[in-house]
C-alpha cells in the first residue's frame, strides 16, 4: 500500500516538496482518530476485541466442561455402573436452594438439612448405578461428577453473561468479564486436572489436614464416631489426643463439627482445647506450604461444621486454635505438591510445641483435621 | 529532513503498534511442567525411606511391601507431585514401583 502511495505521489515527487500526500494523511490520520475518539466508535471495536478473546477462553472451558462429563460417565463405568450416561445428564444441572436468609433463626439447621438431602441424594444416586462399588468408589465418583457439574456450572454462567453483555451493548459487563477471564479459566483448568486425582485416588492440596492427622493417629485404635468420619486416641508428649478426620481413602471431607460436638458432650467438656488443621487459601506472592497459627475454627465449607465447632467450643469454653497450610486455590483441588506435603513436620512440631506451651500431662486435646481425605487412610 | 514525512512515519508506526497490541491479547493458557507423582515409603521399624512412583491402588498409610534392609512392614507415608526437571537436577535415583 505504501509503494501505490510512493508511485501515486510520483517518481519525482517522493514526498514532494508540497507534502500534498503527507498534509492528507496527516488529515486521514486525525479524522479518523477524531471520529473513533467522539462517536464511541473506538469502544466498540474493542468490545469486539475482548467479545473475540472471551469466546477462545468460553470455548476452551466448553470443551473441559464436555470432556468432565465423558469422564464422569467413563469412570462410572469402569466401576461396573450400567445407566451411567443417563446418571449424569440427571445429576449435571444439580442445584441446590439456599434457605432463607432474612430470618437468622435456625439458619445452620435448615442449611445443614438440605446439605445432607444432597448428599444422600447424590450417594443414593451414585450407589442405584453402582450397586456393587466400594463406600470410597461411590465417594471418588461422587467427587467426579461434582466437579463436572462445576465445570459446567461455570460455562454456562460465563455463556450467559457473554451474550447479556452482546445482546445488551454493555461494554462494563464484557469488561468485567474480559478481566476475569484469565482467572476463569485456571479455575476450571484446575478443576478439570483434579478429575486425574480423584480417579487415581491422588491426595490433593486440600487434603493436608486429614493428612496431619492421619500421620498423628497412624499406631491409635480407630472407630467411626459419625457418618463418614474417623476418631482414633492417641498419647503425645503425655496428653490424650483424640483424633478426628475423614473417613479415607475415598473422596470425603466427614463431619468433623459433628464429631467435634459428639466428643465434647461425650468427655462432658472435659477438653483442654481444640486444634484444627487446615488448608487455607494463600494470598498472591505469599509461599505456598507455610505453615501459621492463629485462633478460631478451621474449617471451610457453607458454615454448619463450622457452627457446630464454635457453638460446642463455646459453650464448654474451650480454646479453639487454629493452624493452617497456606495454598492457592488451583492448588488445593489439585494432587498434592511435595511442598504442601512437607509442611505435615511443620505442623506436627506446632501442635508438640502447643500440647506443651498451653495444655499440662494427663490433659485431653481434640486433634481435627480438616479437608477432602481422598487418598488418605486412616 | 523532512519533519513532516517523519511525522507522518511515526503516526502510522504509533497507529500499526496500537492495534497490534490491541489484537495480540490472545488466550493464556496457564503454564503446566512435566510433573510426576511420587510415593514416599517408611519402613515402621528402622524409619528407612524410599521413594517410587505412584502406582494406581496406593493411598497414604497403606502397608506396602517389606523393608530391604530391616525386613518390617513399609507404610505408605507421603503421596505428592514433583517437577520432573526439579527431581533430575536434584540428582534423584528412579525406583521402579513394586
Amino acid at each position: 500500500m505504501i509503494c501505490s502511495v510512493l508511485y501515486l505521489n510520483g517518481p519525482a515527487g517522493l514526498f514532494g516538496a508540497d507534502n500534498d500526500l503527507l498534509s492528507l494523511l496527516n488529515s486521514i490520520i486525525f479524522l479518523v482518530f477524531m471520529i473513533l475518539l467522539f462517536t464511541g466508535l473506538n469502544q466498540k471495536i474493542q468490545m469486539m476485541i475482548w467479545v473475540k478473546n472471551i469466546r477462545k477462553y468460553l470455548s476452551r472451558i466448553e470443551v473441559m466442561a464436555k470432556e468432565a462429563k465423558v469422564k464422569s460417565v467413563e469412570t462410572i463405568k469402569k466401576m461396573g455402573g450400567s445407566n451411567a450416561e443417563e446418571l449424569v445428564n440427571r445429576m449435571i444441572e444439580f442445584f441446590i436452594i439456599s434457605p432463607v436468609s432474612e430470618e437468622p433463626t435456625g439458619l445452620m439447621r435448615r442449611l445443614e438439612h438440605l446439605l445432607n438431602i444432597r448428599d444422600d441424594r447424590f450417594k443414593k444416586a451414585i450407589k442405584a448405578v453402582l450397586p456393587e462399588a466400594s463406600k470410597h468408589e461411590v465417594a471418588n465418583a461422587g467427587v467426579i461428577l461434582e466437579i463436572a457439574i462445576a465445570l459446567n456450572a461455570i460455562f454456562r454462567t460465563v455463556r450467559h453473561y457473554l451474550i447479556l453483555g452482546e445482546k445488551t451493548n454493555n461494554w462494563i459487563l464484557i469488561t468485567q468479564l474480559q478481566l476475569e477471564m484469565p482467572q476463569i479459566y485456571k479455575l476450571s483448568h484446575a478443576y478439570y486436572k483434579a478429575i486425574d486425582s480423584f480417579t487415581q485416588g491422588k491426595p490433593i492440596g486440600d487434603g493436608i489436614g486429614p493428612l496431619v492427622a492421619a500421620v498423628l493417629s497412624k499406631d491409635g485404635n480407630k472407630k467411626i464416631i459419625c457418618e463418614d468420619t474417623i476418631m482414633s486416641e492417641v498419647e503425645r508428649k503425655g496428653r490424650k489426643l483424640i483424633v478426628v478426620k475423614a473417613e479415607g481413602p475415598g473422596a470425603n471431607v466427614g463431619k468433623p463439627g459433628e464429631a467435634v460436638a459428639k466428643l465434647v458432650k461425650e468427655y462432658e467438656g472435659n477438653i483442654k482445647r481444640i486444634i484444627m488443621v487446615d488448608a487455607k487459601l494463600k494470598l498472591e506472592g505469599e509461599e505456598t506450604g507455610d505453615v501459621i497459627e492463629g485462633v478460631g475454627a478451621a474449617i471451610g465449607g457453607l458454615g454448619p461444621e463450622k457452627f457446630k465447632i464454635e457453638n460446642i467450643a463455646a459453650h464448654y469454653n474451650i480454646p479453639l486454635d487454629a493452624i493452617v497450610i497456606k495454598e492457592s486455590v488451583e492448588e488445593s483441588i489439585s494432587a498434592m505438591t511435595k511442598r504442601i506435603a512437607d509442611a505435615v513436620d511443620k505442623v506436627l512440631e506446632i501442635i508438640d510445641r502447643t500440647l506443651i506451651e498451653r495444655t499440662k500431662e494427663g490433659d485431653i486435646v481434640i486433634v481435627a483435621g480438616i479437608g477432602n481425605t481422598v487418598g488418605i487412610a486412616q | 529532513m523532512d519533519y513532516d514525512m517523519l511525522f507522518t512515519l511515526m503516526l502510522i508506526v504509533i497507529a500499526t503498534l496500537c492495534i497490534v497490541m490491541l489484537a495480540a491479547r490472545r488466550f493464556q493458557k496457564p503454564s503446566e511442567g512435566k510433573y510426576e507423582t511420587i510415593t514416599l515409603r517408611e519402613c515402621d521399624s528402622c524409619g528407612y525411606r524410599e521413594r517410587r512412583s505412584f502406582v494406581k491402588g496406593d493411598y497414604v498409610l497403606k502397608i506396602n511391601g517389606v523393608c530391604p534392609k530391616c525386613g518390617g512392614t513399609m507404610t505408605i507415608m507421603k503421596i505428592y507431585v514433583e517437577k520432573a526437571e526439579a527431581r533430575r537436577q536434584k540428582g534423584y535415583k528412579q525406583i521402579s514401583p513394586q
